[in-house]
Order: structure tokens, then sequence, then C-alpha cells
């Protein structure tokens, strides 16, 4: 009786530990972990009314939405997808009129994923990018008494990892038409931007939208854009936030197109009408955030790999209070997540280390630890040549952001603020 | 509960681009107006689409004043202006919009509200007067103080809603949702905080989706099995125990002559009915000895504060309970 209950005793110790051990099957825990670790660069378009940032975001958003000759593309959680898409089939239905601006009430905060398939097949997300949506007369109107977004979007602002400056193109177009509205909301703009952007220490870029509308005002497409660069060095606030900020990094003057150069025209009133048969082909929208990523992320990069590296340390020597299995399940969860990730910005001594940190953690002095240890090793090798691929990956699309910039300055060398010529 | 409002009384409000200002509230109640109260208007009432379903809103002021507003959404139309000026100047604004006119009217309470079509066209005139002043001239506009109107509208009292922070314009929105229009789209904050405007579970779903899917736990699964196996384990364990309990913890010293027959040796040991009490979580079970004069066994305290309790008598043993008689020989 008693040989039979032992055997019973055995059997349910077995199956329970069978069913918490974690499984080969990818853990869904690392892979929240590994989501956890991909950093968000918070991006706030600083715009007056009317310049164009909701439309600049739905164009991009519509182009970056899948690799088109790209390693990487961007996703969003669907019901910002649908809006997104909503909006841009507005805008592109010529039997339409342009979509109503956004109001303060729609003010709103969109998050894509940049993401990138590895050879494996595996599908990795590099980065997360926050842009945020908002009513421009936030920057620009005064505000009525009791309102509190005004207050909200300039503590956004601060925070921002990067600042796009978006110039209505419009507006310009105005300016060098000699339009007196035009040169008086092209001043207010500026200043508005200015005035913020002089404090920021994160970095900048100028976007320049509605660059169609400018087609005409020279032949050759640096030509145009020399011509608005001189247009805007001109006015002293704007060369010296230049100026501030090309200590640090390059600023540049990127010129956009949310719809393209066959689809929109100045009418005989001077507004902006769609053209009945026009299609649109949007024009350098990816570059600005081209522009702005890689700088963001060579900051913080670093210190954040330093940092999840100390976590990841932490957390392993924690481990040592928990049972073997429950340290093995969460050593793996912890090395596929955060640890390795950091690792591998340590490069190939990181595995040395983890196997260490593994000794120290079980003690593998007795041979019949021996098994053990290499079953935790295989695991860790596993996950590091996983996060090997993760950082290859990465590297892949970093580079891809940064040669896409450098392919815009090559073809328009104005696009490059800093350093006057 | 519910009653149509003979009493009640709405104030028309009014929140609505120019053609180069941006959204900003036009026409607000005379309250709010006083107070310095109305900034928060914009900030909630955004459009919807027009044709929609009225809105109705619920918001709390910075000043902390609770607020229901019912308000609908309309594309300025040439007839809208009655100033020939005003009409000349168009219906779009500097950037080839349209311009769309947010109104309807508040009420100074948190309510439930069945709108009744004939309020919303009492607060129009006022919105489209105020607003052909505003047009006039935008840059030097001051918001127009509404006065009150009485509604038609069933309103039924409620509960003060729970709404996040007291004095930051907070609200919630019930209706039909703004999907489909150029409506807040709920759900994944603004600048980062709470969702203030559009349908709560449409805000739920952002939330959800603007962080990925809802992380699904995977032990939740495999709970069923793990709690089966757990369960089995602890019997096994139990029946393990009650089988160990049978047995006489410790063998007592053979007595020196005694036979295996004729000797009752006290017995040692849990709960056997009629002997002693059984312990208790925190205790120690008395231990047993022989009572003086051979008269059976008494229970005395454990180590642990247990107070030694009346045992029911034990028969006297034919012999000392200290021994028990060895076993035969098997030669």
């Amino acid at each position: 009786m008693a040989f039979v209950v032992a055997v019973l005793v055995v059997a349910a110790a077995l199956t329970v530990a069978a069913l918490v051990r974690p499984r080969n099957r990818p853990d869904p825990a690392a892979s929240a972990a590994l989501e956890r670790g991909v950093p968000t660069f918070r991006v706030v378009a600083l715009g007056a009314r009317g310049a164009g940032k909701t439309l600049l975001l739905a164009s991009m958003y519509h182009q970056m939405q899948t690799p088109s000759g790209r390693s990487y593309f961007l996703t969003a959680p669907y019901d910002q997808v649908i809006l997104l898409n909503q909006w841009f089939t507005e805008v592109a239905d010529t039997s339409k009129d342009w979509p109503s601006g956004t109001s303060v009430a729609d003010t709103r905060e969109f998050t894509f994923a940049v993401r990138t398939r590895a050879p494996s097949g595996a599908l990795h997300s590099v980065l997360h990018l926050s842009y945020l949506d908002y009513a421009g007369g936030l920057l620009t109107d005064r505000q009525a008494p009791g309102a509190t977004l005004q207050t909200e979007l300039l503590d956004r602002i601060g925070t921002a990892d990067a600042l796009l400056g978006i110039i209505d193109g419009y507006r310009v177009r105005q300016c060098l038409d000699g339009h007196p509205e035009g040169r008086m909301r092209l001043q207010q703009t500026l200043t508005a931007m200015i005035s913020l952007m002089m404090l920021a220490a994160s970095p900048i870029t100028f976007v320049l939208t509605k660059w169609d509308l400018l087609g005409d005002i020279d032949a050759d497409e640096d030509g145009r854009l020399q011509i608005v660069r001189k247009l805007l060095m001109s006015n002293p606030g704007f060369r010296d936030l230049v100026e501030a900020h090309s200590a640090h990094r390059v600023v540049r003057l990127v010129p956009v197109s949310a719809v393209g150069p066959e689809f929109a025209e100045i009418d005989a009133h001077g507004q902006v009408t769609k053209l009945r048969d026009g299609h649109m082909y949007p024009t350098n929208v990816d570059a600005p955030l081209c522009a702005v990523v890689p700088d963001v992320f060579e900051q913080v990069e670093r210190a954040m790999d330093r940092e999840r590296l100390r976590a990841a340390l932490a957390d392993i020597r924690g481990q040592s209070r928990l049972s073997p299995a429950a340290a093995l399940a969460q050593l793996g969860t912890y090395v596929l997540g955060t640890a390795g990730k950091a690792l591998g910005a340590f490069g190939p001594s990181a595995a040395g280390f983890v196997g260490e940190a593994v000794t120290t953690l079980f003690g593998v002095d007795d041979e019949g630890d021996v098994h053990r240890q290499l079953r935790v090793e295989r695991r860790v090798d596993e996950a590091d040549r996983a996060l090997d691929e993760f950082h290859v990956a990465r590297r892949k699309v970093l580079r891809e952001f940064q040669s896409r910039v450098d392919v815009l300055e090559g073809r328009l060398p104005s696009s490059r603020l800093s350093g006057e010529r | 509960m519910a009653q149509t409002s003979p009493t009640g009384r709405g104030w028309p409000f009014l929140v609505a681009a120019g053609r180069r200002r941006d959204f900003t509230a036009v026409l607000a109640p005379a309250f709010l107006v006083t107070d310095l109260d109305y900034g928060v208007l914009p900030e909630v009432i955004g459009p919807a689409t027009p044709g929609d379903p009225p809105r109705v809103s619920h918001l709390r002021t910075r000043h902390g004043r609770r607020l229901t507003l019912v308000s609908t959404t309309r594309v300025l139309a040439p007839g809208d202006l009655t100033d020939p000026l005003q009409r000349a100047g168009g219906v779009r604004d500097e950037h080839g919009r349209p311009l769309r006119l947010v109104y309807g009217f508040a009420y100074p309470d948190t309510v439930d509200v069945q709108p009744a079509r004939a309020d919303l066209d009492a607060a129009r005139e006022p919105a489209l007067a105020a607003y052909g002043r505003f047009l006039a001239d935008e840059e030097g506009f001051s918001v127009v103080a509404s006065q009150p109107f009485p509604l038609r509208s069933t309103l039924t009292p409620r509960p003060a809603p729970r709404v996040r922070g007291l004095d930051d314009g907070s609200a919630s929105t019930a209706g039909p949702g703004s999907v489909g229009g150029r409506g807040s789209v709920g759900g994944t904050g603004r600048m980062g905080g709470p969702a203030r405007a559009g349908a709560p579970a449409a805000a739920a779903a952002a939330r959800r989706g603007a962080g990925g899917a809802a992380p699904r736990n995977p032990a939740r699964g495999r709970a069923p099995l793990v709690l089966g196996a757990a369960a089995a384990l602890v019997a096994a364990l139990l029946l393990v125990a009650l089988l160990t309990a049978r047995r006489p913890a410790a063998s007592p010293p053979y007595c020196a002559g005694a036979s295996a027959s004729g000797s009752r040796p006290a017995v040692a040991g849990p709960s056997r009915p009629g002997f002693t009490a059984p312990s208790r979580p925190g205790t120690i079970a008395p231990t047993r000895v022989a009572a003086p004069g051979g008269s059976g066994s008494v229970a005395v305290p454990g180590r642990v504060g247990t107070a030694a309790r009346p045992t029911s008598p034990v028969p006297a043993p034919t012999s000392s309970p200290t021994c028990r008689p060895a076993p035969p020989s098997r030669r």
C-alpha cells in the first residue's frame, strides 16, 4: 500500500513539475519582455493650423505600412490604422473637400512600431514611435480661461525625443508671391517654433510641407529648395535657431508633399484645390522620420542597453532565492527578453558572462549538476543567437534610415541647413 | 424618475473654427463666461460626422462644475450666414477646408438626456448669430455669453460619474462613437493621458490596441491541470500521513518476562477516539503518561501553551504501560 502511495506521490509531483516547466515553444512572456525592451521615441511636430501635420502623418503611414523596397515597415494599433486610412482616402477622393482640420478635442497620440523581418523569418519591432496629432491653434492661438491642453502640449514638447518643425509650403508660396498674409503667417509660425525649439535639447528637423505647391518657382528641385532656404534663413530668429542646434548635430530642411505633384493646385482665389483628375504620389514623406530616428537612437541606445544589463543582473541574482525550476524559467525569460539584448551590445564575451552567472546561480559543484548546467547554457546560447539576429536586424534598419537621409541630401544638398554657405 | 423638464433650462454653446483661427469656444453659457471657466468646452467638444445623432457628454470644468452637454455637428452652409459680407467670405477656411460648427446646449449638472430635436434647433439660432460675429473679427473676438432657454429634452438625474481629475476638465462622452468621422478616436488618450472623449468601450479597446493585444497569460490555460495535479499530490500526502499515523509512533521497550498476551500498553499517538483531544494547529498534543496509582493515563500540557485537558478514562493496563511484551519467539 505504502509503495502505491509513494508511486502516486511521485507521479503527481512529476505532473506538476512538467506542467509548470517552461515549454520549448516561444514563451509569450519572453516575447512580451522583448517588446517591452523596445524603446519608444516621442516625436512632436510643431506647426500652425493647416500646415499639414495630420495629412503628413496619414501619408507617411500609408507609404510606410509596407516595406516597398525597404527592410522595415510601420504598424499601428488597428483603430488608428482605420483612422489613418480613412483620412488618406478622404484626401485622395477628388470629388470631396479637403478634410476639416484637427479640432482641439481631437488631440491624440498615434503609436507606430517600426518592424522588420529577420532572415530566420522572425518579425522584430526595432523601435516604437509616438506622434502627437493636435490642433495647430494650440501653438499659436491664445487659449480660453480654464483650458489646459496647451500646457500639456508644452510639457510634451519639452520631453519629446525629437521635434519636427512643420513649415507650411503654402505660406512660403504666399510669401514668395508677395502676399502679406503669407508673410505674417509664416512669421507667426516661425516665432512660435523658435521659442520652443531654442530650449529643446532633442534633435530638430524642419519639414517643408506642400512642396508640390512650389513646383514652379524654379525648374531645378534643389534650386527651389535653395530659394526657400534663403527665405527662411533671412529670418534672424530662424537662423539663430539653426546655428544653436548645428553645434550638436546636423539640422535639415526636408521638403515633403503628402499628395505629390499631380494632385492639387492654387486656384484663382488663392486657395488650394484638388485637381479633378489628380493622383496622389506622396513625396519624401518617410524622410522626416528617417532624419530624426538615427540621431535619437544613437543617444539612447547605450544608456538603454546599460540599464537593461543592470536590471538583468539584478534579476539573475534574485533567482537564487527561487527553486531551480522556477529560476531556470525566469532566467530563460530574462535572457530572452532583457539581458540578452543588453549583452548583445557588449559583444561575444557576453555569452561567457551569462555562463558565469548561471554557474554562480546554480552552484554547479556537484557532478549531478553538470547536466543541468549544460541545459541552461544551451538555452542561453539559443537566446543569445536570437538576440544577435535582433541586433543585426535593428542595425540594418537604422542604416537604411541613415541611407535614406544621405540619398536625400545627395539629391538636395540645400536640405542641409547646418553650416550656412 | 425620468421627467420631461418644463423647468429645466439649457444654455446654448458653440465650438467652431474660423477661417483663420482654430477651434475655440464662440458661444458659452453665461455662468461659465462669468466665472472664466469655459476653456474646457473646445477641449472636450469635437466635431462628429454631420447627420449623426446628437452626442451627450459629461464633464467637469476646471472649477469643478459638472455639466451635461448635448451637441451636434453642422457644416457651415452659405445660408447660415445672414450678413452678405460674411457670406461673400465663403464657407471654407483659408486652407480651403469646410467649416464645421459644433453646437448644442449645456445643462448645469450630470444627467442622462434623451435630447429633443427642438432643443438643438433652439440652440442653433444663437450659435449661428455668435458665429457671424466671430467671422467678422476672429482676432479680436471674445466669447459670447448665452442665455438659458427651457428644455424639452428628457432629463434623468443620475449619480455623478466618476470622472478622473477634479480640475482638469475631464469628460466622458456617451452616444454615438466618433469612428467614421473626424471625431476623436477614443483610446490612445491625449498627450499620453487618459482618453477624455469618445465611447468608453472604444477607449478601452484602443488602450488594449495601443500596447498591442492584451497579453494572454499562458498559465491560465494550464491552471486546471496544475490544480488537479496539485490536489492529487495533496491527497496522496494526506493518505501517507494517515497511514503513518495508524502505526505506533515509537515502540516501547520490551518488558522483561512479559508475554504478548495479557498486556495493554498505553497508546501514545494522535486522536484515537475516546483517548485524547485532537491537537490543534500551533499546539503540541498532550503527552500521555501513566496515571498515578496505575489508574490509567492523563494528559499533560505540551510545550506550546496547551492547557491540560481531561481525557476519557483509560482502562487500567494489566501490566506496566511503559513496556510491551516481547513477541513470542519464532523458534
